[in-house]
This record gives structure tokens, C-alpha cells and sequence, in this order.
């Protein structure tokens, strides 16, 4: 089967009953977390053709011919992504185990919403569990890596 | 275990495919349920998705959502946010994250059936499920889960809601706000004038299937909406809706529920302020 993750093309054998998942850590993708393995936490998300998905529960077949974007193509060239680089500023990762599912999201929302209001994100993130800081900080960070993206935009 | 994955190119292949695996075969829209929890005598999946149901179109009569569009597509489709009161759009916004609404297909939401907020939200818009069993059939989605005919050998295909002037309402009650319902409820009402020509109140999670309350419907219909048929059909709603305990909450808890919920959706559509 062929996909591309991060414009990386895979033509490979897969596994019928493999997740996702399963396939990305396998290829390498270790930032694709394996967090709950049910659906429920969206540590494990990722973007198919652009839209965020827990990969646990999306079969790895599935993504025949997909375009697959996982936390590590966020900075491709080495240089962190806006989202990245205000997760930091703001102090948004604790263990960091949420970190690369919560970006994703947020890369998602962006994309539809240059600048959403506070229950805007939180609704956004409603699929990413966090066990340590909670949510103020990511939000904050969000907001801020929006913001800093329209002024780029704007120049 | 499953071992084979299968891309049928039209209805009628993956039909015939599913004909011939019988028990051993399984169709998937998204696959959010059959990634993780695939039944142990299943060992090939039909995917759909190259079956060319991702569609979403109106015409002057109904919407027709074909069976492998997502709940996104859904809810970022303008039509669903505009008619029945946009009940169809509010209600997913409340569905799971964002991040299943991506992946999860309209269609393998109707063939569970269960733990679904959306399958008492199409009941009260008076939807029709549209399936193959070797031809092209619809069968109202009361009657569609009445009969049981998502235990049959078909292809469901799509869902089609009437764009008439309907109103509708739907609550939820969850534990937080991303779990699956303890309750919820869905009212769909046709109003000539003031007076109600037709009604549906739907209860899902109790916590089986979504369950339409006829007799509590009735009491609406011949009259205005107004405090005292709202309040009378919410208790009949209580006293006729069929409940049962699990962790989620007890019968008699999700009993109390049905009545403030079915209130506050027939509330919302009467235009009185209701509590959330």
C-alpha cells in the first residue's frame, strides 16, 4: 500500500488489522503517542489529508493513498512550527506525553479559524486529555501562536 | 483476527462481498469502532470509502447524506445548520472531539446504532435511511431500527432529512462534556400556525437504543405549544420511557432526566428560556 507521512511516500506491505498507530510507530513516528489505545485520550492524533484523527482507532489500511501529517512534520527544516515555539514560551508542556495530539489539533483548527476565541480552542481540544498541567496553558499557547501567525500573515 | 482488507469500487461489489463472507465479513465507514474492538469471528473488512457515497447535497426537498461522509462534513454542511432549528449541527458539535468526527462515516454511525446522539436527532427530523439488499431501498429511520434491519445482510448507503419548515431541539446529559450520553433527547415538531401538525420526542442512551414516545408525541399535536402541553408531554415522557441502570446512571435517575430534557428541547422551540 501506498501513503505518504510527512512527504515521505511509503509503498509497503500493511498489516490488514493494523492501526495506524501501530503502522507510524513501526515506520518510526514516535511521536505519535500510544496513550489509552481506545480513542479516548488524542495523544495519539495525527492529520489524514489534513484532518486531525486519533490514529488508535483508524485502520491503518484506511490510509491507502492518504496524505499523513504527524508531529514531527511540523518542523520539517528543523525550525519549530509558531504552534511549536509558543507551546514552549508559554510553559504548555508539562510531561509532554498530550503535546504532539494537542498541536496537531490546534494545527486543524488554525487552518479553518486564524483566530479563535478561547471556547473556540477549548472545543478544539475536547478530544485531547491532558494528566498533568490541565488546559489554561495550552489554550494561552494557542491563542498566541494564532495571533503571532496573522501578524506573519499581514507582513 | 482480522486478516484481509477489501476496497469494493460500488454498492453492488461490496454487497456481493459481504454476501459471500456472511459472518466473516464487515463493512467500514470510519472504522473508530472496528479498529479497536473488531469481533473475533470477523477477518476481512469491506471498506466503503472508494464506493463513492462521500457526498452531501440538498435539493428542494430533502438533504441527502451518502453513507461514507463524516460527521464533519455533516456539521460544516450549511444546510444542516439551517433547517430543523439547525438541530442537526448543534447536536454534533456535541459528538465525541473533533478528532472522531474527522474519521467516524455517517453510515457506520447508523449501522451501530447505539451510543449515538445522532440516531435520536434523525428520528425527530423524520429521516429515512437509504440501503441496499441487492436493490436500492429507504425505509423510515423509526421503522429502520424498529424492524432491526441493520442485523440484516445490507449496505447502508446514506441518510436522506426532509427540508420542510420542521423545528427541533436536542439535549444531552453527560458526565463530562466528551463522554457518551447518560441521556439524551431529541424533538422534532411541524407547526401549521401556531398549531402542531406533527411531533416526535425521542429518547437515546436509556442507555439503549434511541426510542421515539409516541404517546407523549400525540398530546402536542391539534394545539399550540404552550407551558402546559410541554409540561404534560415531559411527564408522559418520563412515565412511558423504557430505562434501565448502568454505570453511566440508574432507571429511575435517567427517568428524571427524560422530563427536564424533553422540557427544555420543546421549551427551546416554544422560544421560552430554558436552562441550558
Amino acid at each position: 500500500m501506498r501513503f505518504t507521512v510527512n512527504d515521505q511516500v511509503f509503498d509497503i506491505d500493511v498489516d490488514p488489522g493494523a492501526s495506524l498507530l501501530d503502522l507510524l510507530r513501526r515506520l518510526g513516528f514516535y511521536g505519535v503517542k500510544n496513550g489509552c489505545d481506545n480513542g479516548d485520550c488524542g495523544a495519539c492524533a495525527v492529520l489524514v489529508d489534513a484532518r486531525s484523527v486519533t490514529s488508535c482507532d483508524y485502520p491503518a489500511r484506511a490510509a491507502e493513498g492518504k496524505r499523513i501529517v504527524t508531529v514531527e512534520g511540523l518542523a520539517p527544516s528543523g525550525s519549530l512550527h509558531p504552534l511549536q515555539a509558543a507551546f514552549l514560551d508559554t510553559g504548555a508542556v508539562q510531561c509532554g506525553f498530550c503535546t504532539p495530539g494537542m498541536l496537531i489539533s490546534a494545527v486543524e483548527l488554525l487552518e479553518h479559524n486564524p483566530d479563535p476565541s478561547e471556547s473556540e480552542v477549548r472545543e478544539a481540544l475536547r478530544g485531547n486529555l491532558c494528566r498533568c498541567t490541565g488546559y489554561t496553558k495550552p489554550v494561552e499557547a494557542i491563542q498566541l501562536a494564532a495571533a503571532r501567525m496573522r501578524e506573519v500573515d499581514h507582513d | 483476527m482480522i486478516t484481509d482488507y477489501l476496497r469494493p469500487t460500488s454498492i453492488s461489489e461490496a454487497f456481493e462481498t459481504l454476501t459471500e463472507l456472511g459472518p466473516a465479513g464487515r463493512l467500514v465507514g470510519g472504522g473508530t469502532e472496528l479498529a479497536i474492538h473488531p469481533p473475533a469471528d470477523v477477518s476481512t473488512l469491506i471498506d466503503l470509502s472508494a464506493a463513492g457515497l462521500r457526498f452531501i447535497e440538498a435539493d428542494e426537498t430533502f438533504i441527502h447524506v451518502g453513507a461514507t461522509s463524516t460527521l464533519t462534513d455533516m456539521l460544516e454542511y450549511a444546510r444542516c445548520a439551517t433547517s430543523w432549528s439547525g438541530v442537526v449541527h448543534t447536536m454534533l458539535r456535541q459528538v465525541a472531539s473533533p478528532l472522531h468526527r474527522n474519521a467516524a462515516t455517517i453510515g457506520g454511525h447508523l449501522a451501530r446504532g447505539r451510543l449515538s446522539d445522532v440516531v435520536p436527532t434523525l428520528m425527530a427530523v423524520d429521516a429515512t435511511v437509504l440501503f441496499f439488499d441487492g436493490e436500492h431501498r429507504s425505509v423510515p429511520i423509526v421503522d429502520f431500527y424498529a424492524d432491526n434491519l441493520k442485523r440484516n445482510t445490507i449496505v447502508v448507503t446514506g441518510v436522506r432529512i426532509p427540508l420542510d419548515d420542521g423545528e427541533a431541539a436536542f439535549r444531552k446529559f453527560a458526565r463530562t462534556t466528551y463522554d457518551l450520553a447518560t441521556l439524551n433527547t431529541a424533538v422534532g415538531i411541524r407547526r401549521t400556525g401556531e398549531e402542531v401538525t406533527w411531533a416526535r420526542i425521542v429518547v437515546g442512551e436509556r442507555p439503549t437504543l434511541g426510542m421515539p414516545l409516541p404517546e407523549a408525541s400525540e398530546l402536542l399535536v391539534g394545539k399550540p405549544l404552550t407551558s402546559d402541553s410541554i409540561a404534560r408531554a415531559s411527564q408522559v415522557a418520563r412515565d412511558t420511557v423504557d430505562v434501565r441502570s448502568d454505570p453511566r446512571g440508574s432507571a429511575e435517575y435517567r427517568r428524571h432526566l427524560a422530563e427536564v430534557l424533553v422540557r427544555r428541547c420543546l421549551s427551546e422551540i416554544a422560544g421560552e428560556e430554558v436552562f441550558a
